[in-house]
């Protein structure tokens, strides 16, 4: 995946090869910039274009490539199938029609209902999402309820088709801490009740070891760590989600870690492994060598020479 | 605790949109110009409606005895050279100029915020070649180009109100594409897309009803101008044709007596004036009240 741009191509998604199973919940962790979004987008296909284009690679959903579907297909599979959840829940409805009003129309989209069945039906969503008096809030408008009553609003919304697939891109950034771990609950509770695959898109690491089963981590568009939650915060092997998991704060009370330096312009990235710039443990190799995403340990793969070395593969 | 808001909002079992009207409109009745304009409008509508019940006289009805009478009991406004009572010929007028403007805000409103929509939600190469064509348009001056389409067309009411639509026509379009460029990046449009909406839902469920307010403001303060530009037409002669008793009509074959018998166009003028101003206030009015900025 990549964007025109003024300044030529620039390659905002690179070799990024994901693969999540039904019941999973897969954390896509990454400093702000690093591609997250741009790839829970382009899984829908939602990324314009121009500017963006498409260089090369597929998707697979089930046995479909979606790069492939015409947007008549897409857009019946968008919903039905694979829905989404926004950052920011205060401007995900519309401003000028009431939660009701939205939810019927994507739920009547999908299945055939009249008014009444559709209402009694978005009741129900609203209540498995545990807001209280979902009556009074379907004749809402979203002004009127807070960022964590939307944010229940969207999910039962993106749940509402039962899909097979939730994309939730950084569902509980907006949102303050006590309503983000409600939030977490509802959606952990929902997936396995379900039996929904799901990618979680978040640069809060809190957040990953609390709800995913597999993370992968990226870097400047690029895959460099895949594990299982367990494995990947007792033994980081790549020294960028070493440093990610060092960032998190409240472990050396009256100090915060951080990685030095900034995530490096899709437009021209680094040489070599892309990360070399900041590494701490970068050598004269990383700047020139590319290294491969490779199997260290069981369901644990790295894109790092030094820990290939270490694991000698 | 999130769920304040739901426990001390009043449980209302109107509709929502009834609930938001009332606010509006209860916001309005605070604002001192928008209860003046409100209420010229509102005269003036009266006066349309009221009509056949208050005019004293059939208006197009000749009685060359009582010909060019000054104002009195008899004839409050005089009458015009055919006899004519000018008082019953205004009541009658405004209903012309009334419907004018509203057709032409309604024509122009709608086939206006219609390209507008497609122009800013599509961008790219539909949205410079709609925009350029509109540029056109405002390239000439409104009245200029109003009366040699109706020229064109030929002298007619019907002609002269499509004329000033299609002048009125870029302001709307403008206007919309404005707000679609701005709402078409909105995440409720994305979210709508991932739930998969298509492009025309999304233009007429998304884009359109969130550029509703601007378009409001926008025709209320588009009205005094299509009236006064259809006034313009029929004043030249291109609009409405005798014996229609229509107010720039009358103000046309009135000129020819003003020295003599200044009443004959001097009443249609002050209506004219008083109605365009009306709604110019209103709209500012309303402007200032459904802009959601200064609003609450």
């Amino acid at each position: 995946m990549g964007f025109e741009t003024h300044q030529g191509p620039a390659h905002v998604l690179d070799r990024v090869s994901l693969a999540v199973q039904k019941g999973e919940i897969l954390g896509l962790v990454g400093e702000s910039g690093c591609g997250k979004s741009v790839l829970a987008r382009s899984i829908l296909r939602l990324i314009p274009s121009p500017p963006g284009v498409l260089l090369g690679g597929q998707i697979l959903f089930g046995d479909q490539d979606l790069l492939k579907l015409s947007e008549k297909s897409m857009r019946a599979l968008r919903g039905q199938q694979i829905s989404m959840i926004f950052q920011e829940p205060m401007t995900s409805l519309n401003p000028v029609f009431t939660i009701g009003h939205q939810m019927r129309e994507v739920v009547r989209t999908h299945k055939p209902m009249t008014k009444a069945q559709a209402n009694a039906f978005c009741c129900s969503m609203l209540a498995t999402v545990r807001l209280p008096d979902p009556d009074n809030v379907l004749q809402r408008y979203p002004h009127e309820l807070s960022g964590g009553m939307l944010q229940r609003v969207m999910i039962a919304l993106a749940l509402a088709c039962n899909p097979a697939l939730l994309l939730a891109d950084e569902p509980t950034t907006a949102l303050d801490v006590t309503v983000q771990g409600q939030i977490l609950a509802i959606l952990s509770e929902l997936a396995t009740a379900q039996n929904l695959a799901v990618i979680f898109v978040t640069h809060d690491m809190g957040v990953v070891a609390q709800l995913c089963h597999r993370v992968a981590v990226m870097y400047a568009g690029q895959l460099v760590e895949e594990a299982l939650v367990h494995d990947l915060f007792a033994q980081p092997a790549h020294p960028y989600t070493q440093g990610l998991i060092a960032s998190i704060p409240g472990q050396t009370p009256g100090q915060l870690q951080t990685i030095p330096g900034s995530v490096p312009s899709a437009l021209q990235p680094p040489s070599g492994c892309r990360f070399h710039p900041r590494c701490p443990k970068s050598t004269g190799h990383c700047a020139l060598h590319t290294p491969q995403l490779l199997t260290v340990a069981d369901q644990h793969k790295v894109a790092c020479h030094q820990a290939h070395n270490r694991a000698s593969v | 605790m999130p769920y304040l808001i739901l426990a001390s909002a009043t449980k209302s079992t109107l509709p929502a949109w009834v609930r938001e009207l009332g606010l509006t409109l209860r916001i309005l009745s605070r604002n001192p110009s928008a209860v003046l304009g409100g209420m010229i409008i509102m005269t003036m509508a009266f006066l349309a409606l009221a009509a056949p019940f208050i005019a004293p006289y059939d208006p197009i009805m000749l009685s060359l005895p009582d010909r060019l009478q000054s104002p009195g009991s008899a004839h409050f406004f005089g009458t015009d050279e055919l006899g004519r009572d000018i008082f019953s010929r205004i009541l009658y007028g405004a209903r012309i100029s009334l419907t004018i403007g509203l057709l032409v805000v309604g024509v122009a409103g709608i086939t206006g915020s219609l390209i507008g929509a497609v122009a800013g939600y599509f961008g790219g190469v539909i949205d410079n070649v709609i925009m350029r064509c509109m540029d056109v348009i405002l390239s000439f001056p409104a009245l200029v180009l109003a009366l040699s389409l109706a020229a064109a067309m030929g002298p007619s009411l019907v002609n002269a109100i499509l004329a000033t639509a299609v002048v009125m026509i870029p302001k709307f379009a403008r206007l919309v594409r404005g707000e679609a460029l701005a709402i078409r990046e909105m995440p409720f449009v994305a979210a709508s897309r991932v739930a998969g909406a298509g492009h025309l839902r999304i233009i007429f469920r998304h884009i359109l009803p969130n550029c509703l307010n601007a378009a409001i403001v926008l025709a209320t303060l588009t009205l005094g101008d299509a009236i006064l530009i259809a006034a313009s037409l029929s004043f030249i002669g291109l609009g409405a044709q005798p014996p229609t008793p229509e107010w720039g009509a009358m103000i046309a074959s009135g000129r020819k007596f003003l020295m003599d018998q200044w009443w004959y166009a001097t009443f249609p003028g002050l209506f004219i004036l008083v109605t365009v101003i009306g709604f110019n206030i209103f709209g500012d009015a309303v402007r200032d009240v459904l802009d959601p900025r200064i609003r609450r």
